[in-house]
């Protein structure tokens, strides 16, 4: 979602004009005040209608018509409150909230992503929903991924569906090179990954390929897979902290660039240019959030047989929980009724629709398995489906700088590094020097 | 000199005389073969977009995920379309740029044509601190302005409204419209309105019948430009518009791209075909008014 995003720092000089705008007295007293207290739930008259509107992002055809069926249901169950939904594009969501803030026109649900609503929990733009979460959903979700939308103790969004990082592997190509699929057993480890790609790699075909012009968000989340947690400290500004933790899985990429096992070409693509390579027979495997299995079933050719692998194990198998996300503006008049309908988009159906749509794991127990039934063990479904296990706390999505020091700093390292122009203390330097700057 | 030698000299003039026009007739045509080649090559540079567009539309799923693309689809289909057309509000969207792009249009160049005219004529302090604002209204980048300016709408009521999208449009393509526009005024030749009003014509009716005609061309490109930016705006209205029925098409088409690279690229082309289309029909129209109105400017100068 940040491929487009504008720089936040012009939206914050907009932001002051905006202030400055609002101080020469343009502005009316409308909407709620600037404090961060905690909503009061409202309550209505018996025939008190209520109408909330829903911004969401959904993108896949499935997804969007899951969620069109979830808002048709609700209204029809609910004469009383209605609830309208706004469309809005994946990479703009950011920009149309800062706006709809500023200007108090925030929709009453909004639906992002956890890195993206650190600044809005901070800012006090979004409700704290801890009192509003229904108790069986709060046991449902993981608490590691209930952290990842804790923010100064307050809880401001509730996790639906979480991305991993996997491997796709074209299994007919495995097969003939004597390469057993791994089990939730017992999963590859990255260096078994890597002796794999080099068994593989052989005529036109690469082992390996990894879709790396954006590398940060990758990169760090597998890193977590040996315990590299790159920042400590304070939440909003914490202090980073580069070993050898945080440089293992960039250098072994590095390594597999050099003997070959990995695409050289794959590290200037975007995340789902692979794919057309894969289907080919170009590349035997490509690692991908796990959103593009929803691609693949859509466009890949007649007789094309392929899995996702369990995800690679580091010292663990741990990656960033940086889940989808509903959240409540603290602007909405309705806060008490907004919890009630983000807990029925909760309920194990509807969230399984929408996970099935877009390919990924939902966040509950309940809607994963009936994910699980809905689609058997087809495609290393299972093996997906038990990585919301996995799913722990990443620190730096919570770092105020953290956006610009990926944008400016880290992913520019990052991609040096790839192309040898500099070695793990040039990328350690880069990474702590940028962070600090 | 002899009469011998004159003749000799004049038998090599005349063996030359056929020769000379023949090499140059072949220059000519060397030169008018290049010019086609490069006219050619220029059309197939300005096109090729276009027709892969075109082609792209009418491809399935797993062609356009083919690690080699082909230049025409293999298998054809209409599906594209079928999903821009069921699942968007297409022709509502379409309609709702129209009539966007239109009214700023019209609005823009009514509004720009009598400022321009006062500012390419008239000398005074008044022309050069104006000009000396439109210049600078140009470096304002447009995210610096967007909060303010949808507070200002939200206070009068213009959220979420066609008419708030055209206000903005308005204002932000105002500027540049009147520096255009004041660069065809000054190239009018002031002597023409003076011997109009020599004739007797009065300031009215200079500027209907002799302004105003050979000011047309500039008003069509003034027009043409004001559209062209109002049609493709997106970011405006992203932000001002939450409306499902009021949406413009820009902001349909970006639905068609996702999260990290991922493309519906089907029906985004087909989209994007069916939204150039009448952009495309109004600027080969708005064209052959411009060359007349070039035509009528140079007649009547």
């Amino acid at each position: 979602m940040t491929r487009t995003r504008i720089a936040r720092s012009s939206l914050m000089l907009g932001s002051t004009a905006a202030a400055l705008t609002l101080l020469a007295g343009c502005v009316s007293g409308s909407g709620s005040g600037s404090g961060g207290e905690s909503p009061a739930p409202s309550s209505l008259a018996a025939d008190q209608k209520v109408s909330l509107t829903f911004s969401t992002y959904a993108f896949q055809d499935a997804t969007v018509k899951a969620t069109e069926d979830i808002v048709a249901s609700w209204n029809a169950a609910n004469p009383n409150i209605q609830v309208t939904v706004q469309k809005v594009d994946p990479n703009s969501v950011h920009d149309k909230l800062v706006t709809q803030f500023a200007g108090k026109q925030a929709p009453d649900i909004i639906h992002d992503e956890a890195a993206d609503i650190a600044g809005f929990s901070r800012q006090g733009n979004l409700a704290d929903l801890s009192s509003l979460i229904p108790a069986d959903l709060k046991q449902q979700v993981p608490q590691s991924v209930w952290d990842s939308v804790t923010y100064g103790g307050k809880i401001t969004a509730v996790p639906t569906i979480a991305q991993v990082y996997t491997v796709f592997a074209n299994t007919d190509l495995l097969k003939a090179a004597g390469v057993a699929v791994p089990t939730a057993d017992a999963p590859w480890t990255w260096d078994a990954m890597h002796a794999n790609a080099n068994k593989l790699t052989k005529g036109g075909t690469s082992g390996f390929a990894w879709g790396l012009k954006s590398p940060t968000a990758g990169i760090m989340s597998t890193s977590l897979g040996f315990d590299g947690t790159f920042v400590t400290g304070d939440e909003a500004k914490p202090k980073i902290s580069i070993t050898d933790k945080e440089l293992a899985v960039p250098s072994l990429l590095r390594k597999m660039l050099q003997d070959k096992s990995m695409a050289a070409d794959s590290t200037s693509l975007s995340g789902t240019d692979t794919l057309k390579g894969f289907y080919a027979g170009k590349y035997a495997m490509v690692m991908a959030g796990n959103y593009v299995a929803t691609q693949i079933q859509e466009e890949a050719p007649d007789g094309f047989n392929w899995t996702m692998l369990p995800l690679l194990k580091g010292t663990n198998q741990h990656q960033a929980s940086n889940p989808q996300t509903l959240s409540v503006a603290r602007q909405s008049k309705y806060p008490a009724q907004a919890a009630q309908f983000i807990a029925y988009y909760m309920q194990a159906k509807n969230l399984a629709a929408i996970a099935q749509g877009d390919s990924l794991i939902p966040v509950t127990k309940p809607a994963a398995d009936l994910v699980a039934k809905n689609v058997g063990d087809a495609n290393g479904w299972p093996a997906m489906l038990a990585a919301a296990d996995q799913l722990v706390d990443a620190p730096w999505n919570k770092a105020d700088q953290f956006p610009d020091w990926k944008e400016n700093y880290a992913t520019p390292a990052y991609q040096k590094f790839l192309a040898g122009e500099i070695d793990e203390a040039g990328l350690t330097k880069e990474l702590t020097d940028g962070w600090k700057s | 000199m002899s009469i011998v030698s004159e003749q000799l000299s004049t038998g090599k003039q005349a063996g030359r005389t056929p020769a000379a026009p023949r090499r140059r007739n072949w220059l000519r045509l060397w030169g008018r073969f290049g010019q086609y080649v490069a006219l050619v090559g220029y059309i197939v540079f300005l096109g090729f977009p276009l027709l892969w567009l075109l082609s792209t539309a009418f491809k399935s799923p797993q062609e356009l995920a083919k690690l080699t693309p082909t230049l025409f689809p293999v298998d054809w289909t209409t599906e594209n379309f079928r999903i821009a057309f069921e699942q968007t509000q297409l022709p509502q969207a379409l309609l709702n740029s129209l009539i966007v792009a239109a009214s700023t249009a019209v609005v823009t160049t009514v509004i720009a044509m009598p400022a321009a005219y006062a500012l390419a004529r008239l000398r005074s302090v008044v022309r050069t601190v104006s000009v000396g604002w439109i210049l600078v209204s140009q470096i304002f980048p447009f995210i610096l302005i967007v909060i303010p300016v949808f507070v200002l709408l939200n206070n009068l009521g213009l959220l979420n409204t066609l008419t708030g999208l055209v206000v903005v449009y308005v204002v932000w393509a105002l500027p540049f419209t009147l520096w255009m526009l004041m660069g065809y005024v000054s190239a009018i030749p002031k002597e023409l309105e003076e011997a109009a009003a020599m004739d007797g014509a009065s300031k009215l009716n200079i500027l209907a019948r002799v302004v105003f005609p050979l000011l047309l061309p500039g008003i069509v490109a003034t027009g043409m430009f004001a559209f062209i930016s109002a049609w493709n705006e997106f970011f405006f209205a992203l932000v001002i518009i939450t409306d499902p029925a009021k949406e413009t098409a820009p902001l349909l088409l970006a639905r068609y791209v996702g999260a990290e690279g991922s493309v519906n690229l089907g029906p985004l082309a087909a989209t994007a075909l069916l939204t150039t289309l009448p952009s495309l029909l109004i600027f080969s129209i708005a064209q052959r008014k411009l060359v007349a109105g070039i035509m009528s400017g140079s007649v009547k100068g």
